[in-house]
């Protein structure tokens, strides 16, 4: 067991100097549950829906006030599906469906004045990236009314989405972070450990993305390796000792997306990557049998992004899982 | 002088290391994790009146299975868990089925139990001491203990109890030493 400690402990930590910010990245969020990195064990299908908004611009860790406004607006339809091989080992297929829409762009000035072009505008609607990962529970332990667990997980996000998609006059493309998919193959790296204890299920979850060179639009592209976190708590307030009837938990979670600087055309690029923390609320019913429904609202509380972008303000979603 | 540095060596050894355990990978081709820890010690009250205490049991090996009257899986396993019932009853394995419903007469559990297959004794939980940490995730959840009243295995919802893994599990642990 040991070993097998040590050696996801070395990858994750192979990863961390890689790490880098926040755009609406759908790959890195698996479960996009109450914990949003926890992949999912058993048999099952889970939908989810999940709506991103950017509105406010930073510099660094300062908000940026500007004589007008740009909003970025994502929606993800997520299809997941989950199979336990063995008690041990969970594969899973992610499959987003995504709907982008930009209204009003900020760009930045060779002097790093930054400015909104309110006139540029965006929708692109389709396949996003689909991601295979893998899921291997290698410590367990147990006891009358505890159970602990660490998983790996390994994982390839593919680029099935579309990365050519362009502004509403047709005159560039959209920005690489607001097309469908990245255009390259990435691959995941990441560690999962859960405690539950009586009514209470602790989760700590760190997933790393290694990046490739992809294209989008009339460029290449390569986002920057990330570094997602999540640590979330989650509660059974319903009922207090097991009875017929629905189990209803409330969560709350903190987490974090940590990005390297893009590139384009291998040049780095000043304004992207950084760092955004969220809180995350969150409450999950388990109605009957095989049905599992729960609502998160993960509201950004920390920015800290490199040169002028615009940062997320919040993700809100919804799910719906059923167990096999 | 290695001698004796080997006896208390040996003497923690013996002190420390379980003295049986069941086969890892038995239980793991069964679903059945594997625990180790003392059972908490309760009573139960049979169809008769008569208290039956886990502790009363010690030397024997025990199936603890908890269920309840309005779990799906629960009642579709019944038929199998009463083949193996008839099958190890006399060989030293002592089946309790417990039902948490929290309202419910002996009773109307004991019919229950018998229009489901069930030709076991069957004990209600709000008629004894059990505590609630023995079902604190959900029904059907069965307990392996052995002889000796340490909890060696745990199968948390429904199994197949007339599978060969399920079988080689109790076999084994009817068979080990009580200690």
């Amino acid at each position: 067991m040991n070993k097998h400690i040590l050696a996801a402990l070395l990858a994750i930590g192979f990863l961390l100097p890689f790490s880098g910010e926040s755009i609406a990245c759908d790959y890195c969020l698996l479960s996009q549950g109450i914990s949003p990195l926890e992949t999912i064990k058993g048999s099952g299908i889970k939908i989810n829906e999940r709506y991103t908004r950017l509105t406010k611009p930073y510099k660094g860790t300062e908000r940026l006030h500007l004589d007008a406004g740009a909003k970025e607006e994502y929606w993800t339809t997520e299809l997941t599906g989950f199979y336990g091989v063995t008690e041990d080992i969970t594969v899973l297929g992610v499959v987003p469906l995504r709907k982008t829409k930009v209204d009003g762009h900020l760009h930045v000035h060779a002097d790093g004045t930054p400015e909104v072009h309110t006139d540029v505008t965006g929708t692109e609607f389709g396949l996003g990236d689909i991601a295979l990962i893998g899921r291997y529970a290698f410590f367990k332990k147990h006891t009358l009314d505890s159970t602990t667990t660490i998983a790996g997980l390994f994982g390839v996000k593919l680029p099935t989405g579309k990365t050519s998609g362009k502004t509403d006059d047709g005159a560039e493309f959209l920005d690489a972070h607001q097309q469908l998919g990245t255009g390259s193959t990435d691959f995941i790296l990441g560690i999962s450990a859960n405690r539950a204890k009586d009514r209470l299920t602790l989760s700590a979850n760190l997933l790393g993305t290694v990046t490739t060179v992809g294209r989008a639009g009339d460029r290449t592209h390569r986002f920057g390796d990330m570094l997602n976190y999540d640590l979330t708590a989650k509660y059974r307030v319903y009922p207090t000792s097991l009875a017929q009837g629905p189990q209803v938990f409330v969560a709350l979670g903190l987490n974090g997306e940590l990005r390297q600087r893009e590139k384009e055309d291998n040049v780095e690029v000043a304004d992207s990557g950084g760092h955004t923390i969220y809180l995350s609320p969150g409450i999950q019913v388990a109605a009957a049998e095989h049905w599992v429904f729960e609502l998160t609202y993960q509201q950004a509380i920390y920015h800290n992004l490199y040169g002028a972008q615009l940062g997320e303000d919040y993700k809100a979603s919804g799910g719906v899982t059923y167990l096999f | 002088m290695g001698f004796k540095v080997l006896i208390p060596v040996f003497l923690v050894f013996l002190f420390f290391t379980p003295s049986w355990a069941l086969d890892k990978k038995a239980l793991k081709e069964a679903g059945v994790q594997e625990l180790s820890e003392e059972a908490p010690d309760f009573i139960l009250v049979d169809k008769d009146g008569q208290s039956v205490s886990l502790k009363g049991l010690k030397g024997r090996a025990v199936l603890l299975h908890v269920w309840a009257t309005w779990c799906k899986p629960c009642k579709e396993e019944f038929p199998l868990l009463d083949k193996l019932y008839r099958e190890f009853n006399g060989k030293g394995l002592v089946l309790l089925p417990i039902a948490i419903d929290p309202k419910i007469s002996q009773g109307e559990i004991d019919s229950f139990a018998r229009s489901l297959g069930g030709s076991f004794p069957v004990y209600l939980a709000n008629r004894g001491t059990i505590t609630d940490r023995y079902w604190t995730w959900g029904v059907p959840v069965t307990y392996f203990i052995d002889k000796k009243g340490r909890i060696a295995g745990r199968a948390i919802g429904p199994r197949d109890w007339g599978s060969k893994e399920i079988k080689e599990i109790i076999t084994a642990l009817i068979g080990e030493k009580a200690g």
